[in-house]
């Protein structure tokens, strides 16, 4: 239960060579909550695919440039 | 902490809170009696109506103190905790009612059953909200 994914992320940085856009900011444009954006910065849920690729197309980036495997 | 945290806090202390008036009126009524109480429906239709305006009570007032965040639609992730939160309930209100249906074949006793029963109903709710807050902190 709860258990946490093996995957990475750089949301966090990518925020901040956004121009520090904010948790709120990045959360409207990929329409979750502003709770969402920190349970993904904290590595506690993986956003869906979805999600996932709205992120990086926010950041204007590749997927693989947001997000990581840290498993076997 | 997001508006439907906040709730879920709100209804886990309302449904445990009315849930330990409602046994604690079924004991002093059974204490009385030297027996199980037979079920009142007047007070369970009570209780109801008790946790159906608390509910909305504290839906309004955690809305109110922050509206931006009360009005959106759940995202995947709330869904998400949902729908696990509602799947562990489910799991514990099985084995509860396993246990109360094998304490009634022991003591065929129809009064105790039903208290057990709303219970088993009564815990089980209040363990999604318990579920749900811990996918919350600890993720899901």
């Amino acid at each position: 239960m709860a258990k946490r994914p093996p995957i990475t992320n750089r949301v966090k940085d990518l925020r901040d060579q956004h121009d520090q856009m904010s948790q709120t900011a990045l959360a409207k444009e990929i329409g979750v909550t502003r709770q969402t954006v920190i349970a993904i910065e904290q590595g506690k849920y993986s956003p869906s695919l979805e999600s996932a690729f709205r992120i990086a197309r926010v950041f204007g980036v590749g997927l693989e440039d947001v997000f990581g495997w840290d498993g076997d | 902490m997001g508006f439907r945290e906040k709730l879920a806090w709100a209804m886990m202390v309302i449904m445990a809170g009315t849930g330990i008036v409602y046994f604690g009126w079924v004991h002093m009524q059974s204490s009385a009696l030297g027996a199980w109480a037979p079920p009142n429906i007047a007070f369970v239709a009570g209780y109801v109506i008790l946790v159906i305006v608390l509910a909305i009570v504290a839906g309004i007032g955690i809305g109110i103190s922050r509206p931006s965040e009360a009005s959106p639609p759940m995202d995947e992730r709330e869904r998400l905790i949902l729908f696990a939160g509602e799947v562990w309930a489910a799991r514990l209100l099985a084995v509860f009612i396993l246990l109360t249906l094998g304490d009634f074949a022991l003591n065929q006793n129809g009064n105790r059953l039903f208290h057990l029963v709303f219970a088993s109903l009564i815990v089980s709710q209040v363990s999604e909200y318990v579920f749900r807050i811990w996918f919350y902190r600890k993720g899901v």
